[in-house]
């Protein structure tokens, strides 16, 4: 046999000895954290989740490079999972809607925000306050760590005032704009700050298949 | 508010889980070292219980999708598992490297990456996934899908010998390379979840490389080889130095191993997988490179064992191209897939994106690649 084959390795890592070799549950368990330290760097196809590993410039510290940032504005949809909050238009079995042919606006953790446009070209990049601890607090500009879609700008808000009516007269009161406030009577300093919108016209919110509504807490 | 709490109720659910399954995982594995267990038995338990963890990770790593905190518990967990992960690599190496010495396995380990560092820059174009997820590809490969295809093959190889035909050329190289698909079919069952950020064909090879190189240096080490040389086969060892040269039967045979297989395949299925839509008979391309592969992980084993007639040895080194086959397609089709994800992602020269990717031009990148996958317009 030596003379007729020379040289030739068998590819057979169950030929090796057992005394050179790992044990396969060791080698299982070892292996498993691996996965799971690479389960994060899958980036866009894990929901997002290298999104926060990356180099982003507004990213001090970070190292390495990183999948791509996460759809935060819900149009990209989570993997469908339950416990996913990430695809305000996801329907039940996992998959997300075809890509829009609007403009996507995609968020990451650290605040950048950057809009894709329908031909591919990112235009926009721009960074927001930080997720956590904004100046925006309380009122209309209140961002929520927690929130799925914190990070986008605020839904457009006016507040108007209208000037004295009467009580009695029905069409002083009527106003069909959207995102719009309105008061009726004399102004009062105490109602002229701003309050929170009944309805908003924004994207959809997580637990919601596709229509845009708004569950205030 | 409601939305926040049930977030964290299911997240607590998910740790309670996770922790659970690592829990049993461990006392499996310390039971199976103090022989309280059969060890068949305990790398069962094992197995479930990574699974399980795994699973929960992966739920978690969808749930991360637009919370900073979650994402910022998900990088927390990635570098702890990448950190186990490594320690364990180190752990394992005084074992590992007993026959042949570190000497050896840092050559076979140079070789390896010189490939790898090959196609990731024929690949930097259209890349998409970061480091983090090849360099757990990499740990997995070395570490948990070793220990699967053992934990498959070796009873075979205990009870019907080395140089039995079935056990080293048939059951050995089919399982090994299903096991090596793994890290591979869970990034593409990933991917077919989204249809608006999906990864390049390319990324996918280069999952199927690593977790192949890390396969390679295992079962290198184990087995007491390893050799790194840029000249032994002309043209083929540039790429892939750790390119072996044998004669069977006075004819030459070159053998690439693991990396260059599991890469080939890893591009091939994806193509499919991700391009069938658009490229109806790319399933083609994915059964020229399971045959290649097999064919020519099967008839090494089975010259090697030293037990194959001279006629099929001959037609099978015909078919193989003497070896070449598997790398010849290699080459072929990541030039091919290069060409045709460059045109979908608006190629351009530029090199700082070629190596180092940043998040915008990955995410960039991802989406148009999910609306050409999507049977959209490139």
């Amino acid at each position: 046999m030596i003379e007729i084959v020379l040289g030739i390795l068998h590819w057979c890592a169950s030929c090796a000895p057992d005394a050179n070799s790992i044990p396969p549950a060791a080698g299982l368990l070892g292996g498993a954290a691996g996965a799971a330290g690479g389960l994060a760097g899958l980036g866009g196809l894990g929901g997002g989740a290298g999104a926060g590993t990356g180099l982003s410039p507004a990213t001090p510290g970070a190292s390495g490079d990183a999948g791509p940032p996460s759809s935060a504005d819900g149009t990209g949809g989570g993997p469908g999972d339950s416990a996913s909050p990430g695809g305000g238009a996801s329907s039940g079995d996992g998959q997300s809607p075809a890509p829009s042919d609007g403009p996507k606006t995609i968020t990451t953790p650290d605040g950048m925000v950057t809009t894709l446009d329908p031909n591919g070209s990112t235009t926009v990049v721009q960074n927001l306050p930080p997720a956590d601890g904004g100046p925006f607090t309380t009122g209309p500009g209140a961002t929520d760590p927690n929130d799925p879609q914190q990070g986008q700008q605020p839904i457009g808000f006016t507040h108007q005032i209208l000037g004295p009516t009467s009580p009695s007269d029905p069409t002083t009161s009527l106003s069909d704009m959207p995102n719009t406030a309105h008061l009726q009577g004399t102004p009062d300093p105490a109602q002229a700050a701003p309050s929170p919108p009944a309805s908003t016209t924004g994207p959809a919110t997580p637990h919601t298949t596709g229509t845009s509504s708004h569950h205030p807490d | 508010m409601a939305t926040t709490v049930s977030g964290k109720g299911a997240d607590i659910r998910l740790a309670i889980i996770a922790g659970t399954s690592v829990t049993i995982s461990l006392g499996a594995f310390a039971a199976g070292i103090t022989g309280n267990l059969p060890p068949g038995v305990s790398t069962i338990v094992v197995l479930a219980g990574v699974s399980i963890g795994l699973r929960v990770a992966w739920s978690y790593a969808a749930a991360s999708a637009s919370s900073p905190s979650r994402a910022g518990t998900m990088l927390m967990i990635s570098n702890a598992g990448l950190a186990i992960s490594a320690v364990a690599l180190l752990a394992a190496l005084p074992r590992l490297t007993q026959s042949a010495g570190v000497r050896t396995f840092l050559i076979d380990l140079l070789a390896q990456l010189w490939t790898i560092a090959v196609l990731t820059v024929v690949a930097g174009p259209v890349r998409t996934l970061g480091w983090r997820a090849f360099a757990g590809t990499a740990l997995t490969g070395f570490l948990a899908i070793t220990g699967l295809a053992r934990f498959v093959g070796r009873p075979l190889i205990e009870n019907l010998g080395a140089s039995n035909l079935f056990a080293v050329a048939v059951w050995v190289p089919v399982t090994e390379e299903l096991v090596k698909l793994i890290p591979v079919a869970i990034v593409l069952a990933l991917a077919l979840r989204r249809t608006d950020a999906r990864p390049s064909a390319l990324d996918v090879m280069l999952v199927g490389a690593w977790t192949g190189a890390g396969f390679a240096v295992y079962e290198n080490a184990a087995l007491g080889r390893g050799s790194f040389s840029l000249w032994t086969n002309p043209a083929l060892s540039l790429v892939v130095p750790s390119t072996g040269k044998g004669t069977a039967f006075g004819w030459p045979v070159m053998q690439t191993g693991h990396l260059v297989h599991t890469a080939l395949i890893a591009l091939a299925v994806a193509f499919a997988v991700l391009y069938g839509r658009r490229i109806r008979r790319a399933w083609i391309a994915s059964a020229v490179a399971i045959g290649a592969v097999l064919l020519e992980h099967c008839s090494q084993n089975a010259m090697a064992a030293g037990d194959l007639n001279e006629v099929i040895a001959k037609a099978t080194l015909v078919l193989t191209l003497g070896g070449w086959l598997s790398s010849t397609l290699l080459v072929a089709g990541v030039a091919y897939v290069m060409a045709f994800e460059w045109r979908i992602v608006g190629g351009a020269f530029r090199p700082a994106d070629w190596f180092r990717l940043q998040p915008a031009e990955a995410l960039r990148r991802s989406a148009l690649l999910a609306r050409a996958q999507s049977g959209g317009t490139a």
